[in-house]
This record gives structure tokens, C-alpha cells and sequence, in this order.
């Protein structure tokens, strides 16, 4: 390539006696010596003028029938197009997640509920967007981020009769609700349940569409986030017997599935 | 019958999805169906098959659990409401008659008690049946066996009766799902802080309003301001003139009035679904629905196929996204959505990720049909042909499961549309190098429902011996209305090869075949071939490039005459206004509606900013011109895909859909290239501002 050209793969040139750009010098320019046939295992190969069948016999379609069948009218009742035998359950595979149900009274966040969920779960992200936002920790190790669309607020329908006073929703404030949290089984275990952290804040956000990186909202002013609620690890035991057995069960069939 | 669980929109493994849990309460055995229908008008055909949940229906999955209840309908209580409807505090229960029921509901039809409550055993119930049936629920709807009005939701529940409507239960997703705020009035006057819900604010500075984006600076702010407060009103347009077309449900502006409060706190429209239920989410709204639902989606513009759907002259867009499709609608200046199917659509094609679509007239009928085919997904390829299903959506009227009378599917079998009998119907070709002894090629002929292969070649095509490098383009090089085929082999032989092989509507002739040279080319294995009538005499020409095998890159202009491909031109490095470069790639396309085939030219590799440019036949030659770097506001990258269309319907290919993971835009080629339209993770016509 010249010294021009050099300059020239910068950019197109508009004017329409642009230089033509030598690609590789080494390589031959098209009408110069006629090409010649090149070898493949030592031989020149070429095509017949009329070539013949082949006599290959194995893995073959079957013969093109001589007689042609009238299409049919329509699909009918078909089967369900089957998967293979050896397709996952679920479309496709992950390490599966433990899902934790959360109860939220007044501040206070205890586990009421735990299974384990096979399949994968959506990325960690750690954006989140306005509402509420959950961040659980093992240790100081982010597990886990989600978003919450609602929880505190219950409401009835409106009246449809039109009656006035009973126009809206009658809405009711919980001071106390439930949220789930889910975790990649890989990403803990029940013996580090006593160093599992997690946050609940509301994040008003600026609009719709915002996106917030978690590790951001300690930045953000007191007056667009709270904190609404924590929990600071879990004694199996101390969630009651049905609680700790759910527990138990769901990391059990966690670490069955990783085996797997 | 036992309780049961049925799945009814399928879009992914749970924890990738949100997962709608469907319950009925007070349906007996006998009242199955009745349940089952409810399901299916209220939430798959009303709340699913509208507006903002239509479209993202694959971010959801939604299981109907089968509970059966002892008795039919559910416990029924009676209040004294003492006169005092909305105070529930004087209340008095006057009686209460129990039912046997799965859940255990209370229906009251007292608005003050939400209508219905729960029994002593419900929670628990609630709870055994979710975890019995489904796997990891985000959204909970409770249906009632009761005809009274009435629902009651919060904390991703819904509970709701037989007497409701679709719209009612879409806005409660709008809380539930997507953490809205209500936007309707009542008396009362807001003075606190700025609501955190996304939808209502408390702000009148147009400078720092959370909506600003979506407000046309011509839009008065506030726009609309309650004159009487206290009175329960929300306010409409008050500050000076309503344009005349000025949409209640989709033009954005600062109106006074919403969650609960008629005075200090103000929504974005006039009314949106938050308020009034019927009308679609309102563009903040929905803007924050598919924010927060976008990972769950899945959604990408990866896979973006352009087609006629409906026959008006102008192409549409198909985009496919692993299990499901949508049709966006062209009206030749922006996209609309028209369908959206998850899973399958009937007949029945259930889509996966590996499914290959194919574009063309198959009926004859105007309109652009599908087939779609797959081989990876499955234990067996399928192949489908769907069609328009008469109100904007597509129906599959013919499927072959691993074979079809003279062929059978393999997994490299790759297709090619063209109506090799010039009846107006498109057909296929289809041609399989690799997954047999010897290669395959097949006509399969459409009658508008369904294929018949009307001519196979084994091993040979006359005068040609297959091979699994053979590669094919179609055109009809006689002018007779029947596309041909021709191939090219550059790799398998110690020179290249192409044939020309006409169609007769039922087989194939070897007509000319050219054997390691064309008339002024050296032909080589690097040589791409683009086939088109680029002097507009009614057959097909052919381009062929090389920027790979020579010191520089040609560009050919072959004309076909007498059976005979001539050289019209040869560029040798650059065509005017165009330095042709190796990874010069070329879409072949009617740019200008003159009858004469042109080429888009793409180049991302060989400069330092990325290229995109035209390439106009007048017949003997071509003139060239590009944009560097930006079209309009798009800015061309590496992963920049591209779809020959005529989006406008002028008659002409003077459109390109382009399209990479987040970015959808629409291109026009002439007189210059600009961009039409960009939009951002999805397809959303907003009246004014955008999603970025």
C-alpha cells in the first residue's frame, strides 16, 4: 500500500477520482496472467459437462414418489411439535434460585416462607427503577437486586353504580406485607443464611423510565430514598419449625439441581 | 376431577418471566368451564389482548390453577351499613352464610369492606395453592364464582368477581405490575412531598417536571388547573386553547388533579388508563411499563424481517424474539403494532429461537405470507406456512413434520423464494449440501395452503454436479415470468463454476453455464453475486463482487441477453463516488421505483468511521454516493443488520430497516440517505419526546 493509500483508508473520498486502493500488493490484479486451475489433493478437479448420477446408496432421501399426493385442505388437528427427550423441564438451564418470601411489619423483615426454583434467573442487575428495591448481601457480597411494584397500599374497586361518596378506590394502608426475594442457588448456601442481609428501600426516582444503580442510592438525597425495612442474617431455627423446614428443603433441592 | 394446573401463556422458565397465578374460589366441578371462559375473556382476550399488555405479552407467564371448590359461588355476607356506604366503622354484620369453597372468599359487595374478605383459613389456603401450582407468582388474580361488582387488590393480589371488566383488572396491573399511581380525584388538597410513583407529581416547574421529556414546549404548564377545588374534579385543558387534535389519552401535559386529591398534586394527561380504566396506559405510563418489563421481555430487534402483511403497497415488520413474534403495521410513516403472538399462534407453530422465516407472496393473494422453519429446536425440523388471519395477525394453514411427499428435512436444508412457475404464487427451492451422501435440490411448487414438491435433483442438476459448497441466487433471467435459479461453486473445484438453470414451472435446464471465466472476469471462490435486473429490460442481471481474492476489489456488471451474461462494466477499485474496499458488503434494491435493480453498499471495516451508500444503475453503469459515520441520528456500527424494504410504498426499495440489539430505525435511500425514523428498545409512537 502506498504512502496515499495509507492516508486514504482513513476515510472515503468524495471526489470521483478517488485513487484505487491496493488491498494486498502480493495478490494479483484481475485480467493480468489467466488464472490457473488450482490443485485440491494434488489433482485438478473438474466438472463434467454431463455429470452422472451418483452411486452413493446409504443415507439417501427415499425415492421422490412417482405419484403425487393431493395437498391437503388445511393443518387439521396436529400434535404438539416435540422436543427432545433430553430437553430440560424448564426452556433453559441455570443453577435455579432460592425464592424467599418476606414478611415486612413495621420495620422489622423476618423470612416466612423459602423454595427452590429451578431454571435461570434474570442477570443480577444492579439498576433498579423507582418504587420500591430490595438489595440482599452474603457478607458484603451483592446477591441479589430486585424491584417491587407495590406492597403497603390495598384497594377496592370503585362503585359502578356512581354512587358519589363511593367514587375511587377505599383504600386501605398495610402496615405490614410480604415481598419475595429471589437468589441464584449458587450464589449461597444454607450455612451462610446468618450472613444473609437485605434491604428494603423506596426510591422515588425522577421519572419515568429512570434507572438507578443500586451502589448509587446511598448518594441519592434522604428525600428520594428511605429505608423502609432490613434484616440482618437468619437463624434457621428461630423462624419456627415449618419455616426452617422450608428451608431446609429448598437448599436441599438447590444443591440436588447443582449436582445434577 | 382433582385440582389441576394449566399454563396458559408460556413465555419462559419462571424466574426470567413475571408469572401471573390465576385462582378460582366457589367454582364446583360443574363450573369449570365457566371459570375457564372467564380466564379466557377477561385476561388472555381483554387485558392480554390490548395495548401495553398485548405487546409485552412475553414477559409474562400466566398459570390457571384449576381449584375445585365443594359448593358453587362463594360465602356470602351481609353488612347494616347504617346508612354510611363509605364508613366502615359502624358497620354491623347482619349475617353471614358460609360456603365450602377452595379459598374460603367472603363476597360482601360492601365497597367500605373492599367488596369481599377473607375467611378464617384463606391466607393458608391461599398460600398451600400457590405453592402447590405455581412455581414462583409475582401477581396473584383471584377469581370469584359470584355475578356481584366488586374486586379488592394490593400487594400483587387481585381478587375480583364474575361482574368486572378486563379494563378494571388491566389498570390494577397498572399497580401491580407497574407500580403506578391511581390518577382519578376526589376532594381533598395535597401539600406533602413529591409522590414517588412515576405518573403524578407534585411539581409545576416545566424545568424539573419528571415528565418534561414527553411535554411539547407549545403545551401550557400546568396545562390544566382545577378552578374549583374541593369540588372532586379532575381538572382538563384550562389554560388557554386545546389544539384541535390534541389526544386526551396520549398528549402529555401537567394536569391538576390525580391520586385522590383534586388540588396540588397533577397527572400527565388528561385521562389514562390509571384514571379512567378504558383508555391505553398514557405515554408515562406506558414508557415506565416497559421499562420495568424490558429485561423480562427479552425483547431485541436482532431479528427483524420486512413484508407486505396486508397487501397495501407498503412493508411491514416482523420481528421474532426466541418464543414469539410482532407485526408492526407500516402506514408509510411510522410502525404500529398489529400483532403479537407468544408461544404459538393457532393452527399451531410454536416458536423457538431457532426458527428460520422466509418472506413471499405464497397465495398470490397480494399480501406476504410466512413460512418459517426449524431445525435445531426440535426432535424432528418442522417447516409452517402462516398466513394473514383476516384481522392482522397470522394463522398457520400448512405444516410438515420432518418430511413431505419426495422430501425430508434435514437440518441444513436452506431455502430459497421464488416463484419458479410464474403463477404468482411464490414457491420454494430448497437445496441440502451436507446432511446426505450427495446434495439435494427440490422445487416445492405452493398452492397458496400448502407445498408439493414438483421436481427433486439428487447428486446433479442438468449439466451440473452438486456439491456442498454450491451456493444459490434466484432470478428470472429469460423474462418469462419464472424464476430461475442459478449457482455458484468457488470453493469445491479447481476453478469456479456458475450455472444458469431455467425453471419451466416443474423442472430445471442447464442454459449456460460458465466454467472458471465470465466475459471480462476471472472468476474466483471470493466472488459474491448479487442477481437483479439492473437495466430494467425484465430479466435478471447479476453483480458480482470480489474484494477478497485480487490486489484490489472489482465490482461486475453482467447483463443477461440471448442466454449469454455480457459485460457491461467493470469497476476496478472504485466506482464513481465510491472507493470500493474488501468488506464492501451489498444489498441488492430498487432504490429509485425506475424498473432498474441498485445496490446499498455497507462498509464497517476498512475505514475508520463506518460508511453506508447507494450505488444507482442507470443501466450501463453506476454513481455512488454515502454518508460517513451518521445517518440522520443513527449512527452506523459494526453490528448495524440491514432489510431491503418500501416502507413508504412508493413502489420502490428505497427503504432499509436497520437494526442491532437496542436501536430500530428506518432509512431512505433517495434522492440522498437520510433516516426516516430511530426507536429505542421498542416501537412506540410517541406524540411527543421519546423514550431516551
Amino acid at each position: 500500500m502506498t504512502s496515499q493509500d495509507k492516508e486514504n483508508v482513513k476515510s472515503q473520498s468524495a471526489k470521483q477520482d478517488a485513487p484505487t486502493i491496493i488491498e494486498d500488493a502480493d495478490k494479483p490484479s484481475m485480467g493480468g496472467e489467466p488464472v490457473k486451475p488450482r490443485r485440491i489433493d494434488r489433482k485438478v478437479v473438474l466438472m463434467a459437462e454431463e455429470p452422472s448420477p451418483s452411486r452413493a446408496t446409504r443415507n439417501t432421501m427415499e425415492p421422490l414418489p412417482k405419484r403425487r399426493r393431493k395437498p391437503s385442505d388445511g393443518p387439521g388437528d396436529l400434535e404438539e411439535q416435540r422436543a427432545p427427550d433430553d430437553a430440560p423441564e424448564v426452556d433453559e438451564e441455570g443453577p435455579g434460585y432460592i425464592r424467599l418470601r418476606v414478611h415486612v411489619d413495621e420495620g422489622d423483615m423476618t423470612v416466612r416462607d423459602a423454595r427452590f426454583v429451578a431454571g435461570p434467573l434474570n442477570k443480577l442487575s444492579d439498576e433498579v427503577t423507582p418504587g420500591l428495591n430490595y438489595e440482599a448481601k452474603v457478607g458484603r457480597r451483592r446477591v441479589a437486586v430486585g424491584d417491587i411494584p407495590e406492597t403497603t397500599e390495598w384497594r377496592g374497586y370503585p362503585d359502578p353504580t356512581g354512587r358519589p361518596e363511593l367514587q375511587g378506590h377505599h383504600i386501605v394502608e398495610q402496615t405490614s406485607y410480604d415481598f419475595t426475594v429471589r437468589i441464584p442457588a449458587d450464589q449461597i448456601e444454607e450455612s451462610s443464611l446468618q450472613d444473609l442481609r437485605i434491604d428494603l428501600f423506596r426510591w422515588k426516582g425522577r421519572g419515568p423510565g429512570d434507572h438507578i444503580d443500586i451502589t448509587e442510592l446511598s448518594k441519592e438525597p434522604k428525600a428520594a430514598v428511605e429505608r423502609l425495612a432490613s434484616l440482618r442474617g437468619v437463624e434457621p431455627k428461630a423462624t419456627g419449625d415449618q419455616v426452617e423446614k422450608r428451608l431446609k428443603s429448598a437448599f436441599q433441592a438447590a444443591r440436588k439441581s447443582t449436582e445434577r | 376431577m382433582p385440582d389441576s394446573v394449566t399454563q396458559i401463556l408460556k413465555s419462559g422458565p419462571p424466574g426470567t418471566k413475571i408469572n401471573i397465578a390465576v385462582l378460582g374460589d366457589g367454582f364446583a366441578d360443574s363450573d369449570q368451564a365457566a371459570y375457564n371462559q372467564r380466564v379466557a375473556d377477561v385476561l388472555m382476550d381483554g387485558v392480554f389482548g390490548h395495548d401495553y399488555f398485548f405487546e409485552d405479552a412475553q414477559a409474562f407467564n400466566i398459570y390457571r390453577v384449576n381449584l375445585i371448590s365443594n359448593e358453587s359461588g362463594v360465602s356470602q355476607r351481609v353488612y347494616d351499613e347504617k346508612g354510611t356506604p363509605s364508613d366502615a366503622s359502624d358497620d354491623v354484620i347482619v349475617s353471614t352464610t358460609l360456603k365450602d369453597t377452595a379459598l374460603g372468599y367472603i363476597y360482601s359487595g360492601s365497597w367500605a369492606h373492599c367488596w369481599l374478605e377473607s375467611g378464617a383459613n384463606t391466607g393458608t389456603l391461599v398460600d398451600d395453592a400457590l405453592d402447590t401450582w405455581v412455581p414462583d407468582a409475582d401477581l396473584v388474580l383471584i377469581i370469584l364464582n359470584e355475578p356481584g361488582f366488586g374486586g379488592c387488590g394490593g400487594g400483587g393480589f387481585q381478587i375480583v368477581t364474575m361482574g368486572g371488566s378486563w379494563a378494571v383488572m388491566a389498570h390494577e396491573f397498572g399497580h401491580g405490575a407497574g407500580g403506578l399511581a391511581d390518577e382519578y380525584c376526589r376532594s381533598g388538597t395535597y401539600s406533602g412531598s413529591e409522590p414517588g410513583q412515576v405518573n403524578v407529581t407534585a411539581n409545576t416547574n416545566r424545568n424539573t417536571l419528571k415528565w418534561r421529556k414527553f411535554v411539547n414546549p407549545s403545551t401550557p404548564v400546568p396545562t390544566g388547573i382545577n378552578d374549583n377545588p374541593g369540588d372532586g374534579s379532575c381538572a382538563g385543558w384550562t389554560e388557554g386553547t386545546k389544539p384541535t387534535n390534541w389526544s386526551s389519552s396520549d398528549d402529555v401535559g401537567l394536569f391538576e388533579g390525580a391520586q385522590y386529591v383534586d388540588s396540588g398534586k397533577y397527572r400527565p394527561v388528561i385521562n389514562c388508563r390509571m384514571r379512567g380504566n378504558s383508555p391505553p396506559f398514557c405515554p408515562i405510563c406506558y414508557t415506565e411499563m416497559k421499562s420495568k418489563m424490558y429485561t423480562s421481555t427479552g425483547h431485541s430487534f436482532h431479528k427483524c424481517y420486512a413484508g407486505d402483511f396486508n397487501g397495501d403497497g407498503k412493508d411491514d415488520l416482523l420481528i421474532h424474539n426466541g418464543n414469539s413474534i410482532l407485526v408492526y403495521r407500516s402506514d408509510g410513516i411510522q410502525l404500529s403494532l398489529v400483532f403479537s403472538a407468544v408461544e404459538r399462534v393457532p393452527g399451531s407453530w410454536q416458536f423457538k429461537p431457532g426458527d428460520k422465516f422466509y418472506i413471499g407472496d405464497f397465495n398470490g393473494d397480494g399480501k406476504d405470507e410466512v413460512v418459517v422453519y426449524n431445525s435445531t429446536d426440535w426432535v424432528m425440523e418442522y417447516l409452517g406456512l402462516l398466513v394473514d388471519d383476516g384481522s392482522d395477525g397470522l394463522r398457520l394453514v400448512a405444516r410438515y413434520d420432518n418430511a413431505m411427499p419426495g422430501w425430508q428435512f434435514q437440518k441444513n436444508d436452506a431455502f430459497y423464494v421464488a416463484d419458479f412457475d410464474g403463477n404468482g404464487r411464490d414457491d420454494l427451492f430448497v437445496f441440502n449440501g451436507d446432511n446426505w451422501a450427495f446434495p439435494y435440490v427440490g422445487m416445492l411448487r405452493s398452492n397458496g395452503s400448502s407445498f408439493t414438491v414438483v421436481n427433486r435433483y439428487d447428486a446433479n442438476l442438468p449439466g451440473w454436479q452438486m456439491r456442498p459448497g454450491d451456493r444459490h441466487y434466484v432470478g428470472d433471467f429469460t423474462g418469462d415470468g419464472r424464476e430461475d435459479l442459478w449457482v455458484f461453486n468457488g470453493d469445491d473445484w479447481s476453478i469456479p463454476y456458475l450455472g444458469l438453470l431455467r425453471s419451466n414451472g416443474n423442472s430445471l435446464s442447464m442454459a449456460r453455464r460458465f466454467d472458471g471465466t465470465l466475459p471480462g472476469w476471472q472468476m474466483r471462490p471470493g466472488d459474491k453475486h448479487y442477481i437483479g435486473d439492473f437495466d430494467g429490460d425484465g430479466k435478471a442481471d447479476m453483480y458480482v463482487f470480489n474484494g477478497e481474492n485480487w490486489s484490489i476489489a472489482y465490482l461486475g456488471m453482467f447483463r443477461m441477453m440471448d442466454n449469454w451474461l455480457h459485460l457491461t462494466r467493470r469497476y476496478d477499485g472504485a466506482v464513481p463516488g465510491w472507493q470500493m474496499r474488501r468488506h464492501d458488503s451489498h444489498y441488492i434494491a430498487d432504490l429509485t421505483g425506475d424498473g432498474r435493480k441498485d445496490l446499498y453498499v455497507y462498509n464497517h471495516e476498512d475505514w475508520t468511521p463506518e460508511y453506508l451508500g447507494t450505488m444507482i444503475s442507470h443501466g450501463h453503469g453506476l454513481t455512488a454516493s454515502w454518508r460517513e459515520d451518521w445517518v440522520g441520528e443513527w449512527n452506523l456500527g459494526s453490528v448495524d443488520r440491514f432489510e431491503v424494504c418500501d416502507f413508504e410504498g412508493v413502489g420502490a426499495d428505497r427503504n432499509l430497516f436497520v437494526h442491532n440489539q437496542y436501536w430500530f430505525g428506518v432509512m431512505r435511500a433517495s434522492p440522498n440517505l437520510s433516516l426516516l425514523k430511530i426507536y429505542y428498545k421498542w416501537i412506540h409512537n410517541y406524540r411527543y419526546g421519546r423514550n431516551w
